[in-house]
């Protein structure tokens, strides 16, 4: 594909990813209102902002250069995920995806494995993720043989059935750690048993009803060059990656985006889950739903999690330092397209569960009517601006963030615009938005241990 | 943690042929290689600065040794001190006793202030705070927006200078602990790890599990933890790392005006014989209430300092890591014995482990077992690289050495991406990196690893002495 089939930014940077995305105008903005942890930081708080561009065959491209190391990081989002999967083929996008990647030429496995480049696949709720991470210098054998498979995969029966036979015991495997096991109970009571509840990699009996047709079926619909994102993070110059992006990845198949509408959460009829297992702990969750996903939502959710389970010193905290009912107390949120989910969870033995299930409702309702202060605002940003840098510190991580925002519609400027919007957020707002969420009538409970008496 | 990608959508990355199931050594591992890559950062004479200005390397008068890289980037400073302190120090029947000491002195207070006021102080700062115990070192990390760099410092000082715990703060501790023990025994991977360890040093210093056994932890007492702590928290039994933004100058001056004032004194470690191999192998089985089967087998391997660490390194590569590994391609290849496969080597000073991981399905663990055992024994006769066969037959065979180097390379660069792993593997290696006065970079050792050097480090680790095999299967139905 030659550059001039390149929808060129209007922006004088060059090459493909030349739009700013909207973070200059806003940059000034940032340092003023970011408060403490932006102090000092010339523009913004990445020494270089995400830029962000389009290929003639709708294929959207975010670029970060970052010197940090001599690696290259590349994600991959496709469009649709768990949601997309049609009733009765949960585990479908995962192995679809997986087979997107399954290189059938022993020649160029070889050749990915010589230069160390690393391979992986996740699906999410609404959209599946390939990574590809390489020494910089292997850039290009890399996105080669990755940007051939993915745009014409081998989907044969029998390499099929080695993957659902594959995905049987990674699902089992998974599903040995209580914590994950708690979230996916969550997600199936919130999100329903199948789309975006449904299991990442199928159950048993759906994975036998799979056939290589579905397969076909789903990468026809989802693997098109406007359903997706391409993401890289590199220590490389910009035109040089955008060149590569240009020949390897503007060969993707054309045709209009595959809309996939996420359900609305219903609150189940029993919402209290109880799952037997021997073990010395038990795992108590409470899950809540979040409001649909805009950018001011998330910084709300991000704030309510940091102040609910946030480390130390949080609400949780409480339940650990001084009432010793577990090691680990946490809060997460789950935030795909449409509306979210957040946990608060922990593991203790089973003679404290009732202890704790009374505590952990505790300093939820506690929470729902505290009246967080200014002062309890200003520490939460603090924290959450921290703890948002540390996690998006790695190039994978911030390729996929940044994949992440701009699939579900806040951009990937919102990198950066995340703290603005952390810091606009009032405190009467953020006890409206607390309120909002910890209804204990809309909450579920789950549990996964021992017999209870 | 607010923050992680699970705040997008919890999902974990599958890797294309292989899971790495043993997180936590794994870790381990990844600290050792980012130590290795700071020590080329930094200059052999602990007075001046290295060529690129990046690092600096200083002994206050004290005793604590300091290391300081700046790291421009994002607006955070990392602070790690590490305490000539593990597993390794406890004496009979304190099993434990470190890890307690660890918890208490991150959240149970000192003689300024109280437990409360030390998590009230971190939150108001944006600081993420946590410490590890291991066989060898107690590592005490804080990281936070960089302007909080005097908090974290004087936090960090305090801590570990000015401890002080009563009985009534210690005994809440020691319940938080033994819910640790219990959720790490209902971890099939960790357990399956902790076994491994507690097997292959058996009769070491080392034999002891990090977080104790809980007989042991009841019987401490505040003056027994206070007696322990005050022989081991000096300075000269210290390191200090911090990584960040700020221009080493500042640092260099916060650092020595905070920590200057700590008394030195007198303090001589102790020493201790090294890991023995393994003369008899031991089996362990247990049943937990899982779905799947989980393997591991544990050899004894190279220490932090030996000059076989480099091609041990890159066996555990070849054999267990990346795309297709050698042991991927023994179990699971033609014969589907195993659903993931991984391989780890932990360097610590007086003794190293390797640790093969296996997930499966209990059917097939008697049949993995054995495949796996006579493949490691098999590995000293291998090939590994073009080099090792002749004429057209270079042209068809996979070169796993120059993979294998190619990822230790990777594993390099990618350890510099984070700042606060950057500040703990480097206190670490001040404590446990013996100078011997060799001016070779890790990675220029690396690239000298041939095949037979993995032949003989194979034929010494992987097929002269004993294992431990670990397994965990499903309960049976009654």
């Amino acid at each position: 594909m030659s550059p001039s089939c390149l929808k060129r930014s209007p922006e004088p940077a060059g090459g493909l990813f030349g739009k700013r995305a909207g973070l200059l105008s806003s940059g000034f903005l940032i340092l003023s209102l970011a408060g403490s942890v932006l102090a000092g930081q010339g523009s913004g708080p990445w020494k270089n902002p995400p830029l962000r561009s389009t290929l003639d065959n709708g294929l959207t491209c975010i670029f970060q250069k970052d010197d940090s190391s001599e690696l290259t990081c590349l994600i991959l989002l496709i469009r649709g995920g768990r949601s997309a999967e049609p009733s009765g083929k949960s585990g479908l996008a995962y192995l679809t995806t997986r087979m997107a990647v399954e290189v059938p030429d022993e020649g160029k496995i070889r050749n990915l494995m010589v230069q160390s480049t690393r391979l992986s696949v996740a699906s999410l709720e609404d959209c599946t993720l390939i990574s590809v991470q390489c020494l910089s210098g292997s850039l290009v054998d890399a996105l080669r043989i990755v940007s051939k498979i993915i745009r014409a995969p081998l989907f044969s029966g029998l390499r099929i059935d080695a993957l659902i036979e594959n995905m049987r015991h990674q699902g089992k495997a998974e599903l040995d750690s209580a914590a994950n096991a708690g979230h996916a109970e969550f997600m199936r009571a919130f999100f329903g048993p199948e789309g975006r509840g449904g299991a990442v990699w199928g159950t048993e009996e759906i994975l036998k009803s799979i056939r290589k047709n579905d397969v076909i079926r789903f990468y026809e619909t989802y693997f098109k060059a406007s359903n997706m994102v391409l993401s890289v993070v590199s220590d490389l110059e910009e035109p040089v990656v955008a060149a590569h992006v240009r020949k390897y990845f503007g060969g993707l198949m054309t045709g209009a985006r595959t809309e996939t509408r996420p359900g609305a959460i219903t609150v189940p009829a029993d919402r209290r889950i109880y799952r037997e297992k021997e073990a010395k702990q038990s795992y108590l969750g409470l899950g809540f739903s979040l409001p649909v996903l805009s950018a001011r939502n998330y910084a709300l959710a991000f704030l309510t999690e940091d102040v609910l389970g946030g480390g130390v010193g949080s609400k949780l905290w409480t339940l650990r330092f001084k009432e010793g009912l577990a090691y680990a107390v946490n809060s997460t949120i789950s935030y795909p397209m449409g509306e979210g989910l957040l946990e608060a969870y922990l593991e203790t033995s089973p003679e404290k569960l009732e202890a704790a299930r009374s505590s952990l409702e505790r300093v939820v309702r506690e929470l729902a009517v505290a009246e967080l202060t200014e002062e309890d605002l200003v520490t939460s940003r603090n924290n959450s601006v921290a703890s948002f840098f540390r996690a998006n510190e790695t190039k994978e991580a911030r390729a996929r963030t940044a994949a992440l925002f701009e699939a579900r519609g806040l951009g990937c400027e919102f990198l950066a615009t995340f703290l603005e919007e952390i810091r606009n957020v009032t405190a009467a707002e953020w006890n409206a938005f607390i309120r909002d969420v910890f209804k204990m009538d809309r909450s579920v409970e789950v549990i996964i241990g021992p017999k209870q008496e | 943690m607010p923050g992680s990608p699970a705040a997008l959508g919890r999902a974990k990355w599958y890797e294309y042929c292989t899971f790495d199931g043993t997180m936590i050594k794994k870790g381990l591992a990844i600290l050792r290689l980012t130590a290795l890559f700071l020590a080329t950062a930094f200059p052999a004479s602990p007075t001046a600065s290295s060529p690129q200005n990046a690092g600096k390397y200083f002994v206050l008068d004290n005793g604590l040794k300091v290391a300081l890289y700046e790291r421009a980037g994002l607006p955070l400073i990392n602070i790690s001190a590490a305490v000539n302190v593990g597993t390794k120090d406890e004496p009979e029947g304190s099993s434990g006793l470190v890890h307690l000491l660890e918890h208490a002195i991150l959240f149970r207070g000192t003689e300024f202030r109280s437990g409360t006021e030390i998590s009230r102080d971190i939150r108001r700062n944006g600081a993420y705070f946590n410490a590890t115990t291991g066989q060898d070192l107690a590592v005490f990390d804080i990281s936070l927006p960089s302007d909080r760099f005097d908090f974290g410092l004087a936090n960090q000082k305090e801590i570990l200078f000015n401890f002080d715990v009563s009985a009534e703060e210690l005994d809440k501790e020691k319940d938080i602990i033994l819910e640790e023990i219990r959720m790490v025994r209902d971890d099939p991977r960790k357990h399956a790890a902790s076994l491994v360890y507690q097997n292959l040093f058996k009769g070491h210093p080392y034999r002891n599990p990090a977080y104790g056994s809980a007989e042991d932890l009841r019987t401490v007492t505040p003056d027994k933890l206070k007696a322990f702590y005050a022989s081991f928290f000096v300075p000269g039994n210290c390191s200090l790392a911090v990584v960040g933004d700020l221009p080493l100058k500042d640092m260099e001056e916060k650092v020595r005006a905070v920590f200057s004032s700590v008394k030195a004194s007198a303090f001589k470690p102790a020493a201790f014989e090294k890991a023995g191999l393994l003369e008899k192998s031991v089996e362990v089985e247990e049943e937990m209430d899982v779905k799947e089967a989980y393997l591991a087998i544990g050899l004894i391997g190279p220490d932090y300092n030996s000059p076989d660490q480099y091609a041990v390194d890159l066996l555990a590569e070849i054999l267990g890591r990346g795309v297709n590994p050698m042991l991927n391609s023994a179990l699971r290849g033609r014969r589907d014995l195993v659903q993931t496969v991984g391989m780890n080597y932990s360097a610590h000073e007086y003794g190293g482990a390797l640790i093969a991981f296996f997930t499966l399905d209990p059917k097939d663990v008697p049949m993995a077992r054995s495949e796996a055992i006579a493949f490691l024994n098999r590995v000293r006769d291998l090939n590994f690289a073009k080099e090792d066969y002749f004429g057209q037959d270079q042209l068809f065979v996979f070169d796993y050495l120059k993979s294998a180097k190619n990822q230790v390379r990777f594993n390099f660069q990618k350890a510099q991406e984070t700042g606060l792993l950057l500040a703990n593997s480097m206190a670490r290696h001040l404590l446990l990196f013996e100078d011997k006065g060799d001016k070779e970079s890790f990675l220029d050792r690396i690239d000298r690893v041939d095949s037979t050097d993995l032949r003989k480090a194979a034929a010494k680790y992987l097929s002269k002495g004993e294992g431990v095999v670990v397994t965990i299967v499903p309960k049976k139905k009654s």
